[in-house]
């Protein structure tokens, strides 16, 4: 299956290839969090991962040609 | 000149006079505003040696070129002086509506000196300059105060204010405006009690005149439009920066019982998650701001406790007053705030004295007699006497009133090794003992131990967190990036929060103010900034230099004792190597004082006379 | 098209009345709007927006005839005739007719959207679009 991992705002420059849009190609099934593992993002930087605009958990199991959101940590100030 | 209203004013309040002057063009365009004329104004003008709290000692209040314009997060102003907590420089910034206010009335800045022999309110309303009498809102709460002058002026005036801590001159007493909103840090409210200043009102009609109107409304519509279109526009403005919570948690990185540990078992039940369902009643915008971080919240489920209104809590109170305060609910921590804002107390400080109180309570090394009665950590009684105690100076709040540094001086028995600041500041919501490079934010931010020059805890995430090595370099490229939206007057939020593009700022300045600096010559201009702040504290603070640049004993001493930090802990050495590869890509020496070619390549030549010997 | 306001959304920013100034001026001034952001703190701790609805008693007010509804159903005030007298902002129901000293008319809502537009909160709607929906 193919995924999409989109790093937001200053998580981008530590995607893989530091660039914010990261396509992985791997054997299904997939959650975030294995997603994450197999594009070796830490989970550390990924507050929250949305999926079609909702907010899901990191065991989340992904669908094909699914395109997952990933928050950065925000600062306070 | 365009982007500037282009007039500073004046106030001397020991003869009650105000001095409209036109805004210097050698200061605009070298200093832009806000951080950088307060940086200018205050190596200039205050009196070398001086107290703090003496009359001639200058506030300034200080708006910037993009302030008050239509573009996302318009509304920042920085209130500064030299410190009376660090003795250094000193400033701290606030949204609100002030900064534009400020600029409408016709003025991009305030310098303020002197003392008014009774307390006074400084009323501006546009051209007309007025002073009033203070004395009926001294001694009353700065929310209060700012209510009773919004009906006795008007409902259109902004209002600046500080509360009884600030007339009792404690040492981190802040300013606080628009129901909330404070210039929290330095303890600037406490400069302005000095001078009998209860409050400021500003009312202003006039126009922002910009460079290239129509393209300067294009670009604003764009940005906004561009805002609105990020995806975490919807997804971090429900929980503003409360929503971080967990994730310090998560990382082990939450001030955790006066800084003992980085992970509170509760901090579920004290999030931004928890604040939206429990307490919150609106959002609560600064000026021109698309993604409001400000989460005003009603208290009504506090047992013995009248029904409360407060601003917040937001993450840094959440983590100072809640998990290094051991306060265990959403509405205990919103309560402390409550009592803060009302005191003119930061929250910050606040937090930190009162834990910092609370260890010494338990060691023995003050007792209930000093205090009045038993206190505990997770209490929320404890807590809320000890701050009463501090803004009335009664008893042990006399000592705690000077911060931390000075509070541990006079209690001694080994308590400066969990006096947790940097230069006489208290830390602020990043502990950092596995986080290098969040650590050497720390070390060397130009106020003492605060955040917002530089945020670096994902760096130190996403590089490895056991290594110094490398950390230096983004440290600094941070601490110019982001003191610049304090020099330019806006929030630098939408940047931080939502991923909105620098380079939208280096587009929108030119067509501003007609300048045709890009963004490199922005970063340049900061980069200035903060080397003058670092020679006022060479100027003022006797033997400054690398010593003062170190995190108390606990933060190096100690490994983190439970949770995901544990066992970790950034030594002697390693805390040197951070040092000198900092010092030396600054160009400084290895004593972390700036080189005079160095000073001078920055266009700081003025400041070598003032640096005699201390400089080479 | 109508404009109305939800309140409750409304987290003060001004960007409607600073993209109103520049709508109606051309200028960087919310002081020059045709409509206000007021806010009641500290308690209860809301907001509310003042904005005109076009009922149409400024025009009824009026001594010389300067309000008239136009085409897309907005009263326009002409500044030809408008001799300054403000009977309309004491007639205004909603307190939605705004004075500014630098100004000799009052500044009224021309119904050009740009609030609605650029509100970041959807605080500010096309009243008729909603009708239309529902």
């Amino acid at each position: 299956m193919r995924v999409v991992l989109v790093g937001m705002s200053h998580l981008a420059r530590y995607m893989p290839g530091g660039s914010p849009r990261f396509e992985l190609v791997a054997d299904g099934p997939l959650t975030i969090a294995q997603a994450l593992d197999l594009a070796g993002i830490s989970p550390q930087l990924v507050m929250a991962a949305l999926v079609d605009g909702q907010r899901r958990e990191k065991s989340f199991c992904l669908e094909d040609g699914a395109e997952v959101l990933l928050v950065p940590p925000l600062a306070g100030g | 000149m365009n982007g500037y209203a282009g007039r500073i004013l004046r106030v001397d309040l020991t003869v009650r006079s105000v001095r409209p002057e036109e805004l210097s063009a050698e200061l605009a365009r070298g200093y832009l505003g806000g951080r950088g004329f307060a940086a200018k104004l205050l190596w200039d003008e205050s009196p070398t040696g001086g107290s703090p709290l003496a009359p001639e000692a200058p506030v300034i209040v200080a708006s910037g070129p993009l302030s008050g314009l239509f573009m996302p997060g318009s509304g920042k102003v920085t209130f500064a002086a030299k410190s009376p907590a660090t003795g250094g420089y000193g400033d701290s910034n606030m949204g609100g509506h002030l900064a534009a206010e400020l600029k409408f009335a016709g003025y991009d800045a305030l310098v303020i000196t002197g003392r008014s022999e009774q307390p006074v309110v400084l009323v501006i309303d546009g051209g007309k300059v007025s002073f009033r009498d203070g004395s009926p809102y001294w001694g009353k709460g700065a929310l209060e105060t700012e209510a009773m002058l919004k009906s006795n002026l008007g409902e259109d005036f902004q209002i600046a204010t500080i509360g009884p801590a600030g007339e009792r001159l404690v040492a981190f007493a802040c300013v606080s405006h628009d129901f909330g909103r404070q210039a929290g840090r330095t303890g600037i409210g406490a400069v302005l009690g000095s001078k009998r200043v209860k409050a400021i009102a500003v009312r202003g009609h006039g126009t922002i005149p910009v460079a290239k109107p129509a393209a300067f409304r294009d670009k604003g519509k764009e940005m906004f439009k561009a805002c609105f279109a990020k995806p975490g526009f919807k997804e971090w403005t429900p929980y503003g920066t409360a929503g971080v919570t967990d994730w310090v948690n998560e990382v082990g990185a939450f001030p955790t019982r006066n800084f003992q540990t980085a992970y509170f078992d509760g901090h579920r039940d004290i999030n931004g998650q928890t604040l939206k369902e429990r307490i919150l009643v609106t959002d609560k915008g600064c000026f021109a701001c698309p993604t409001p971080c400000g989460k005003y919240s009603r208290l009504e489920r506090i047992p013995g406790r009248a029904e409360t209104f407060v601003e917040g809590p937001e993450y840094e109170t959440i983590a100072l007053l809640g998990g290094n305060c051991l306060l265990g609910t959403i509405e205990e921590v919103a309560y402390a705030n409550y009592v803060c804002d009302e005191l003119g107390l930061d929250t910050i400080s606040g937090g930190n004295v009162v834990a910092f109180a609370l260890e010494c309570f338990e060691q023995g090394l003050i007792s209930a007699d000093d205090v009045g009665r038993k206190v505990r950590f997770g209490d929320l009684d404890s807590v809320v006497h000890l701050l009463k105690l501090i803004a009335a100076r009664r008893g042990i709040g006399d000592v705690l009133a000077r911060g931390v540094k000075g509070a541990a001086e006079a209690i001694g028995g080994g308590s400066e090794e969990f006096a947790i600041h940097v230069k006489g500041l208290e830390w602020s919501g990043y502990e950092a003992r596995y986080a290098p490079a969040m650590m050497l934010s720390y070390m060397t931010a130009d106020v003492g131990a605060h955040h917002n020059r530089s945020w670096a805890i994902t760096h130190d995430v996403a590089t490895g967190r056991g290594s110094v090595e490398g950390k230096a370099r983004r440290v600094i490229e941070l601490q110019h990036i982001r003191p610049l939206f304090d020099a330019l007057g806006v929030c630098r939020l939408q940047w931080v929060e939502i991923g909105f593009e620098l380079e939208h700022y280096a587009e929108l300045f030119p067509l501003v103010t007609g300048w045709d600096y890009t963004w490199p010559d922005l970063l340049r201009l900061s980069e200035r900034i903060w080397n003058l702040t670092r020679c006022f504290w060479l100027r003022e603070v006797p033997g400054f230099g690398r010593s003062m640049d170190y995190p108390p004993g606990r933060l190096y001493k100690e490994p983190v004792p439970s949770g995901p930090s544990q066992g970790h802990v950034i030594d002697r050495p390693r805390l040197d190597a951070l040092l000198d590869e900092y010092y030396a890509l600054r160009g400084w020496d290895a004593n972390g004082r700036p080189t005079a070619a160095r000073l001078r390549e920055l266009g700081l030549d003025f400041v070598l006379p003032g640096l005699k010997g201390k400089v080479s | 098209m109508s404009l109305r306001s939800i309140d409750e959304r409304c987290s003060g920013c001004r960007v409607c009345e600073l993209v109103c100034g520049w709508r109606l001026f051309g200028e960087n001034n919310p002081k020059k709007s045709a409509l206000r952001v007021t806010g009641e703190f500290p308690a209860p701790g809301r907001y509310r927006v003042v904005t005109c609805d076009q009922c149409g008693e400024c025009a009824e007010a009026c001594p010389v005839g300067a309000i008239a509804l136009g085409a897309a159903g907005a009263y326009h005030l002409d500044a030809e005739l408008c001799t300054g007298c403000l009977a309309c902002v004491e007639a205004c129901p909603r307190g939605a007719l705004f004075t500014h000293p630098d100004v000799a008319q009052p500044i009224k809502c021309i119904l050009c959207g740009e609030c609605i537009e650029f509100c970041p909160r959807e605080a500010l709607l096309d009243g008729s679009r909603e009708e239309a929906r529902s």
